[in-house]
């Protein structure tokens, strides 16, 4: 996203590099990313945070990008005027994915969204993470902690490690090869 | 006929305050602390010297100079300084430090400045006031009190609105919440650091080219200051940017009204003059920082906001 220092190789989005761009302007090209931790602004209203990730959309955009939310994360509509910190870790989570989606992406990254939330909580979000892929065709790039879950929803999955791709390919190979489940993944003894 | 005292503590309140302010908005977008503003605050001073003395002009042109000028060398230090050493990593206490190594230089720019002044146009440039330059209003009241005051009002109404009702200003309290965060919802925040920085300066100069025009100047008021800004800064809390300003405004007050009045009440109970008492209006902003460090860390604005 260009929050973090790049020391070797080059990103491309849409055919162009964009290893040297200011996260802004990543963001403006439809590359969001929504962080594990303080990826809400916390002593913020839900619906000032709506404002502030929305605030080079034009009042119509806002609207039509707003009821997707709506469809989303009906739950939402009840909290408008909440302060963030005053909402429990799903809710908080489920502002964070909002907040990404208003911003049109055409990728959304998203970094450990289950992470720190109850198992419960986490089944939902995954839920959430289908209904947005078949609502919205946005590409998702999700990282995350609970594999198993995780290769279960999706379409492509990748193996890193140290910096370097250990295994492409689909998730059922991946769920399916003993020693990398093993020794990755936590799958099986 | 209103109390000197009253002037002085009003005028001295106001100019704490606004540098308090522009403090504590730089330390909120870039985390720095800036030691270089006390001297952001005489090079407004010199300003109205060099407008007002030197070149005989209405003392008061120099608040947009002022203003201007201190702006563009805030950023000069932004874009000089600051911005290349963070990104090659440079850790805030290197920044910070660099702040006083800026001042240092910026310190002896304006001194030599004000020997060229001494000998091209024969004044005195140091240890000087420029009250008589001010226009009387009468009964005792000068327009350096009311520019004072209507200038900190001005700075405080104008950036209220700025931060609430402009895409801008909301975008430059969302870097302070959460830098990385804004940037991810497509917020410049280098273009909001600029702007901080460049208010910051501006801000502090402005503020700074109305001390001559009440109390004697040297140079050395750049460091004499500049605990008294900090003072009033942590008593706001660091956090708020309205805070800094009341912070630096109660600051000011005790420094120069309750201080003044103590003496007058101690001198006879300890045998001094309440002029020698009045020297150790120094340490108030030490016991001040003291004091909130250890009873309310969070400055008085983080007294009511609880989480």
């Amino acid at each position: 996203m260009g929050l973090a220092s790049v020391s070797s190789g080059k990103i491309l989005f849409e055919g162009d590099d964009i290893t040297k761009l200011p996260p802004y302007k990543r963001s403006r090209k439809g590359l969001v990313y929504v962080a594990q931790t303080d990826n809400v602004f916390k002593t913020l209203t839900v619906e000032e945070n709506f404002k502030l990730s929305s605030y080079d959309l034009s009042e119509d955009e806002y609207k039509e990008r707003i009821e997707i939310v709506f469809t989303l994360f009906s739950q939402i509509k009840d909290i408008l005027k909440r302060k963030v910190y005053q909402l429990s870790g799903g809710q908080r989570q489920m502002v964070a994915v909002s907040l990404a989606l208003l911003r049109k992406p055409k990728i959304l990254l998203l970094d450990e969204p289950t992470a720190q939330l109850a198992p419960k909580v986490a089944n939902e979000i995954f839920k959430k993470i289908i209904e947005i892929r078949d609502l919205t065709e946005v590409g998702i790039v999700l990282v995350e902690q609970n594999a198993k879950k995780a290769l279960e929803i999706a379409d492509n999955a990748y193996l890193f490690t140290s910096g370097r791709v250990l295994f492409k390919g689909k998730p059922s190979e991946l769920l399916s090869n003993p020693e990398l489940g093993r020794i990755f993944l936590g799958l099986g003894v | 006929m209103i109390d000197p005292l009253i002037i002085n503590t009003i005028v001295y309140s106001s100019i704490l305050g606004l540098s308090s302010l522009s403090l504590t908005l730089t330390y909120l977008t870039t985390k720095v602390p800036n030691f270089a503003q006390g001297v952001f605050l005489l090079l407004g001073s010199y300003v109205t010297f060099t407008v007002a003395e030197a070149l005989k002009q209405n003392p008061y042109l120099s608040l947009p100079v002022a203003f201007l000028l201190g702006g563009a060398v805030a950023l000069i230090q932004y874009y000089g300084v600051l911005l290349p050493l963070s990104t090659r990593g440079g850790s805030l206490v290197t920044q910070m430090v660099a702040t006083l190594a800026f001042s240092i230089l910026l310190y002896g720019g304006l001194n030599a400045y004000a020997s060229y002044l001494d000998y091209v146009y024969n004044v005195q440039s140091r240890d000087v006031t420029l009250g008589f330059l001010d226009y009387n209003l009468g009964g005792g009241i000068r327009a350096v009190f009311l520019v004072s005051a209507v200038l900190a009002a001005a700075f405080i109404l104008s950036l209220y609105l700025f931060l609430n009702k402009t895409r801008l200003g909301v975008s430059v309290r969302a870097t302070v919440e959460n830098p990385s965060l804004a940037e991810s919802m497509g917020i410049n925040t280098k273009l909001v650091k600029t702007i901080s920085w460049f208010l910051s300066g501006g801000m502090a100069s402005a503020a700074g080219s109305l001390y001559p025009l009440q109390f004697v100047f040297s140079p050395t008021l750049a460091y004499s200051i500049l605990l008294s800004v900090f003072a009033g800064s942590v008593l706001g809390g660091l956090m708020s940017l309205f805070g800094g300003f009341i912070g630096g405004f109660i600051e000011g007050f005790i420094e120069k009204y309750v201080v003044t009045e103590l003496s007058i009440y101690l001198s006879p109970v300890i045998g001094v003059s309440p002029f020698v008492i009045n020297q150790y209006s120094t340490l108030v902003p030490l016991i001040v920082v003291a004091a909130v460090l250890l009873i309310a860390p969070n400055g008085i604005m983080g007294m009511r906001v609880k989480r």
